[in-house]
C-alpha cells in the first residue's frame, strides 16, 4: 500500500475537502509531504504549504472538537432538513412555471431540468417569458446553492456518522438521523425501527390495523433495496437495517470508521442475491 | 548552558527566567515583549532550567505529543517556523485552538499520540525535535514508536510522569524501565529528574543516531 498524502486526489486550496482528509486520512509511515507537494507543482514554495496546511488542520481540529462535544449532528440534522425543504421549494416552483407556460401557450411543458424550462420559456416568448425570465434565474441560483448545500450536508454526514455515511450513502445517512433526532436517538433504536423509519404514516396505519406492515421506509431509497426485485426488498431491508444500526452504534459509541463493515454489508448482499429464496 | 535558538533568558523582579518572544498567552509577565517560560508551568522548560541539554536552531520542525491547552507549544511556537502539536482531549483542544489561531507556526492535530498512522499522513518524516509530555502510561514505548517522524541528529526530550505509568511501582524503577525502552531506539543523552518544578517526573534528552 503506498501511502497517500493528506493533501492527495483533492485541491489544496479547498479548505473543505482538506480537513476532512486529514481527519480521516492516515498513512503508514510520515514522509516528505512538503518536497512531494512542492515538486508535484502542488504548492509554489514552503510557506505556501505551511500556509495550506495550517487552514486545513484548523479546520479539521474544529470539525473534530464539535464530533466530540456533540453538536455537529444538531447541525446536520438542520442542514438536511434545510436541503429536503429547498429541493421540494424548487421542484414546485419549476412544476408551476412548466404549467404556465404550458396553460399560456399552446406547447405541453412538463417540469424537466431548469435549462429545458428556459428554453422553453424563451421559445414561448411573449409578456409570459419577459415576466418569468428573472424568475427562473433566481431559481437556477437557488439551485447552484442547494449544490453547495448539499455537498456541505455531505462531508458533515462523514463527520458525524462515518460508518453509517460509508454504508447509507451521505443523504441518506443524514436523513435517518434527521428522522430520529440525533445520532444518538438513532443509535438506541432497534434495527426493526430503523428499517421503517421515515415511513411513520404507514407504520401508524398498521397499528391502527387499517394496512400492512411497512417493510421499509427511508432505507427503501438505499440502491440494494431499490434495485432487489420486489419479493426481496423486504428482507434485502431487514437485511441492511441490520448493518446500518451496527455502523450507527460504531459512529455514537466509538466515532472511527470501521473499514470491515462495507465489505460485510456487500457480503450479506451478495449472499441474499445468490441464495435460495422465499 | 547554551540556550536553544529563540529562548533567551530575562530578568525579572531580581530572578532570571526563560522567556521567548510573543504576545502573550496566559496572562504570562513580559519583559519587553518577551514572555516569561515559566519551569514550574511547563515540563519543557524545566529540563532546560535543570540543565538538560535540549537542542534545536531555528530551522527546526518540532512534534509535540501531548500539547495540552497549548502552553509550551504557544513558547516552541515562538521560536520555531512549525509546530505539530498533538492533542487528544476535546477539552484542552479549545484552548489549544486557540492559541494556535494567533500564532502562525502551530499546526493542531486532535489526534491520539497511540496511533501514529492517524497523523501520518499529515507531518513530516524530518522533525528535528520531539517533545513528550504524555501523562498517560507508556510513554517511553509511545516516544520510541515515533522514530519515523525523526531527521537523523534529531533531539528526543521526553517527560516520563511516574505516577502516570504505576501508582503502586517504586519511581525510580519506573523511571529506570523507561530509560531502557527509550534506549532501545534512540542514543538517551542525559536524563535527570525535575524537582522542585514538577514532583516525580523525569526529563530524558535522547538522539537519533
Ligand atoms: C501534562 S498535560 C500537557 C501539558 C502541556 N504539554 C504543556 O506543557 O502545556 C498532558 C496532556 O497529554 C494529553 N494526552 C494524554 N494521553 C494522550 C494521547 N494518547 N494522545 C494525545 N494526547 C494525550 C492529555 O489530554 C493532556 O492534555
Amino acid at each position: 500500500m503506498t501511502d497517500r498524502a493528506w493533501y492527495e486526489g483533492i485541491d489544496i486550496e479547498d479548505v473543505e475537502a482538506a480537513s476532512v482528509q486529514i481527519r480521516q486520512g492516515s498513512a503508514t509511515h510520515p514522509h516528505d509531504w512538503e518536497a512531494r507537494a512542492i515538486e508535484q507543482g502542488i504548492v509554489t514554495d514552503a510557506a505556501s504549504y505551511h500556509d495550506r496546511l495550517r487552514d486545513a488542520s484548523l479546520a479539521a481540529f474544529e470539525a473534530d472538537l464539535e464530533a466530540l462535544t456533540g453538536t455537529a449532528d444538531r447541525a446536520l440534522v438542520q442542514l438536511v432538513r434545510t436541503l429536503d425543504a429547498t429541493t421540494a421549494a424548487i421542484l414546485e416552483l419549476r412544476q408551476h412555471i412548466a404549467e404556465a407556460i404550458t396553460e399560456a401557450s399552446t406547447q405541453e411543458v412538463r417540469a424537466g431540468d431548469l435549462d429545458t424550462l428556459t428554453e422553453e420559456l424563451e421559445s414561448a416568448g411573449g409578456v409570459l417569458a419577459t415576466g418569468l425570465a428573472g424568475l427562473l434565474d433566481g431559481l437556477n441560483d437557488l439551485d447552484r446553492e442547494r449544490e453547495q448545500l448539499r455537498s456541505t450536508v455531505e462531508q458533515q454526514a462523514m463527520t458525524v456518522a462515518p460508518n453509517l455515511t460509508q454504508l447509507a450513502g451521505p443523504l441518506l445517512a443524514a436523513r435517518l438521523i434527521a428522522a430520529a433526532g440525533s445520532l444518538e436517538d438513532l443509535a438506541k433504536l432497534p434495527s426493526s425501527t430503523m428499517q421503517v423509519l421515515g415511513a411513520e404514516g404507514a407504520l401508524f396505519a398498521h397499528l391502527r390495523g387499517e394496512a400492512p406492515a411497512p417493510k421499509h421506509g427511508l432505507i427503501f431509497t438505499h440502491p440494494s433495496v431499490r434495485s432487489a426485485p420486489g419479493v426481496d426488498r423486504g428482507r434485502v431491508a431487514r437485511a441492511l437495517a441490520g448493518k446500518l444500526t451496527i455502523a450507527t452504534r460504531i459512529d455514537h459509541y466509538r466515532g472511527e470508521l470501521e473499514p470491515t463493515l462495507e465489505a460485510e454489508l456487500a457480503d450479506r448482499l451478495t449472499e441474499m442475491s445468490g441464495g435460495v429464496r422465499g | 548552558m547554551t540556550l536553544p535558538a529563540g529562548i533567551e533568558e530575562v530578568t525579572i523582579g531580581g530572578e532570571t527566567r526563560l522567556a521567548t518572544e510573543g504576545p502573550p498567552v496566559y496572562g504570562e509577565p513580559t519583559v519587553d515583549g518577551w514572555r516569561v517560560w515559566g519551569a514550574g508551568r511547563s515540563k519543557l522548560a524545566a529540563m532546560i532550567e535543570v540543565g538538560l541539554p535540549v537542542q534545536f536552531d531555528a530551522a527546526t520542525m518540532a512534534l509535540y505529543l501531548g500539547a495540552g491547552a497549548g502552553t509550551t507549544v504557544s513558547h516552541l511556537a515562538d521560536a520555531l517556523d512549525r509546530v505539530y502539536a498533538v492533542e487528544f482531549a476535546p477539552r484542552p483542544g479549545r484552548r489549544l485552538l486557540t492559541v494556535a489561531k494567533e500564532r502562525e507556526a502551530i499546526i493542531p492535530l486532535l489526534k491520539d499520540a497511540r496511533r501514529p498512522e492517524t497523523y501520518s499522513h499529515v507531518v513530516e518524516s524530518d522533525c528535528g525535535l520531539l517533545v513528550q509530555d504524555l501523562a498517560t502510561v507508556d510513554q517511553a514505548r509511545i516516544a520510541a514508536a515515533h522514530r519515523p517522524f525523526l531527521a537523523d541528529g534529531a533531539t528526543v526530550a521526553v517527560s516520563i510522569k511516574a505516577r502516570s505509568e504505576d501508582v503502586t511501582a517504586e519511581v525510580s524503577s519506573v523511571f529506570e524501565t523507561a530509560l531502557e525502552v527509550l534506549d532501545e531506539t534512540y542514543d538517551v543523552v542525559e536524563h535527570a529528574r525535575l524537582e522542585p518544578y514538577h514532583d516525580d517526573h523525569l526529563g530524558i534528552v535522547a538522539r537519533v543516531d
